[in-house]
């Protein structure tokens, strides 16, 4: 049986980040002309500004992450978007929409928990204990 | 928002899958700290693997109260949301964008849209040193070609779902649902359990699948209609094609028809101003209560009838019938715009005045003068709207544009795209089509089960 080899375009030195719709400094041309070619493109550009990519080894070794996005992503998110809505009276200005959703929506969300503590699920033994207190205590 | 993930958690507060797993791997775990009911977990135990539940994340967006809310700030927030669930789906299906990314040959973007996985599923070497070097996950589920009926009955029960479409309040059960044993599965998880929120009922051998607090209304609505029957009292519904002023101009006719009348008038939108002790305005349904239990027996008027569906309109009938005071009305009248619910979260079930009013000729208030005002091009109107022909405008689509004016400003200028066709000529047309097509306005509603037919 003929083995199989596949022989990846040189695309330059791994791994690779693609932090917030930006490529880190070391991709080289080549790798981002062959994103931007590829239908990867679109869909990072719809996850904008939530997503963070490490390509580790191509092809397959590619790791989707969610990243919490800085104050400056949700303003260029906001100019992006805002200039298509209309706006109204409520509206002040689209620097203080940013603001408002960068402290009351973004900051709220947290995705990706501290992994090195274990998860404790409060059990049955757990309740009775603090029953049995609560009673001994009257 | 409604996110398609992973969750182990059957509902709010559990802490164990409904397999009672217990166990998890933390360095696949994920979580949205937030005020949503639900974290996203990924999955805990095997039989929960590659299994898709919904997680609501409508709670973790945190907004300001509606009225401090901008056009603007509602847009841009939809977006980030939207944003947000992209990018959790790719964490979660991760192959999906690992194929994406095809440097050598290029992805065609159909191949992108399902059955990525399923390819892997021949793959003959170790499994395992793929999963743990690459990011497939090869539990996916999709939609092959034998599911075909289960998602077909998946998007209806979404459509039911959706606060967004007030309209979709009942469904036909395909009949092509016996071929496939999933989707008679959830059609029985949806319509025969308790906590399935859906129920099946029969209108001349055909089945429906309505949500069960329409019903409810449904049935509370028609039992109020009947009763109001045994007090020989017929309420009437207008339905016509008009602006507001058109509407408030037939509602100070009826009431200055009948001189020395008590009138109760249900008005939400605050326009009708009497300065007359014989007439009581309410807004809401609490004044309109407190009205009817300080007041004698009265003709009551309801207004703005098209923005109501069953829960509003059985409440509102109700309280006619006198359940609570044995004070019932002497005649009652609603009334109504030909018109789609125009309210930011409308009622579910509306408008179901078009339903009641479906034999009512919505053009007999339209003379010659009312279409010259609505095609004229020299009226100052603050409003305007270009009309696409069939399909991309229907009547109630015009209707609706008609109806947004309020109450003091003039007829809104509406043209057409095509100006050598006359908008009276395409609207009159799109009436003629309608009524030779379904035979009156309404169409299949839940008081249908609650007639005889």
């Amino acid at each position: 049986m003929k083995a199989v080899v596949f022989n990846p375009p040189r695309l330059g030195d791994m791994p690779v980040e693609l932090n917030g719709g930006r490529l880190s400094p070391n991709a080289s041309p080549a790798f981002s002309a062959a994103l931007k070619a590829s239908e990867l493109d679109p869909i990072q550009a719809g996850c904008f500004p939530w997503l963070h990519v490490t390509f580790s080894d191509l092809p397959d070794n590619v790791r989707f992450s969610h990243r919490s996005p800085t104050l400056e992503d949700v303003r260029k998110f906001v100019f992006i978007h805002g200039l298509a809505a209309e706006s109204c009276p409520n509206d002040t200005s689209m620097s203080a929409l940013a603001d408002y959703l960068f402290t009351n929506v973004v900051q709220k969300v947290f995705v990706g928990g501290d992994k090195k503590k274990p998860i404790a699920y409060p059990c049955v033994g757990y309740f009775v204990v603090v029953f049995c207190l609560f009673v001994s205590v009257f | 928002m409604i996110f398609q993930g992973y969750t182990a958690l059957a509902q709010a507060g559990a802490t164990k899958c409904v397999h009672a797993g217990t166990s998890s791997d933390p360095s696949k775990f994920i979580y949205v700290l937030t005020r949503s009911k639900d974290p996203v977990w990924t999955p805990l135990c095997l039989c929960c693997l590659g299994k898709r539940h919904e997680i609501d994340l409508s709670g973790v967006f945190r907004r300001p109260i509606p009225t401090r809310r901008g056009r603007r700030h509602e847009y841009v927030t939809a977006q980030l949301e939207a944003a947000l669930s992209r990018t959790l789906s790719l964490c979660f299906e991760p192959s999906r964008g690992v194929h994406a990314l095809n440097v050598k040959k290029g992805t065609p973007r159909h191949y992108l849209n399902g059955a990525v996985d399923q390819e892997m599923l021949g793959f003959g070497g170790d499994q395992a040193a793929v999963r743990s070097s690459g990011a497939f996950n090869l539990k996916v589920q999709h939609t092959r070609a034998g599911l075909l009926p289960l998602a077909k009955l998946e998007e209806k029960f979404a459509k039911l779902e959706d606060p967004y479409r007030p309209k979709d309040v009942m469904f036909a059960v395909p009949d092509d649902i016996n071929e496939c044993p999933e989707a008679v599965a959830l059609l029985r998880a949806k319509c025969h359990a308790d906590e399935g929120g859906f129920r099946i009922r029969k209108i001349k051998n055909q089945k429906w699948v309505v949500a069960v607090d329409i019903l409810h209304y449904a049935r509370r609505l028609v039992k109020s209609l009947k009763d109001l029957k045994k007090l020989n009292i017929a309420p009437t519904f207008d339905v016509s094609f008009g602006t507001q002023s058109q509407l408030y101009k037939r509602a100070d006719d009826m009431i200055k028809s009948k001189k020395k009348a008590a009138w109760i008038v249900y008005d939400a939108g605050n326009a009708l101003r009497y300065n007359s002790d014989r007439v009581t305005v309410a807004q809401n349904i609490t004044q309109f209560s407190g009205a009817f239990l300080r007041s004698k027996s009265a003709h009551v008027l309801v207004l703005h009838g098209d923005q109501f569906g069953h829960r509003g309109l059985s409440a509102i009938f109700d309280l006619i019938n006198g359940y609570y005071r044995n004070k019932p009305a002497q005649s009652v009248h609603v009334m109504g715009l030909y018109s789609a619910p125009r309210l930011d979260r409308p009622e579910k079930g509306a408008p179901v005045i078009n339903f009641f009013g479906r034999k009512s000729d919505i053009f007999k208030n339209f003379d010659e003068r009312a279409w010259a005002g609505f095609d004229a091009n020299g009226m100052s109107s603050t409003r305007s709207y270009t009309v696409l022909p069939m399909p991309a405008n229907n009547l109630l689509t015009i209707g609706t544009f008609v109806a947004t004016s309020s109450r003091h400003e003039p007829w809104p200028h509406i043209t057409m795209v095509m100006p050598s066709t006359p908008l009276k000529k395409h609207v009159e047309q799109l009436w003629a089509c309608a009524i030779s097509k379904y035979g009156t306005l309404g169409a299949p509603d839940p008081c249908d089960f609650f007639f005889r037919h």
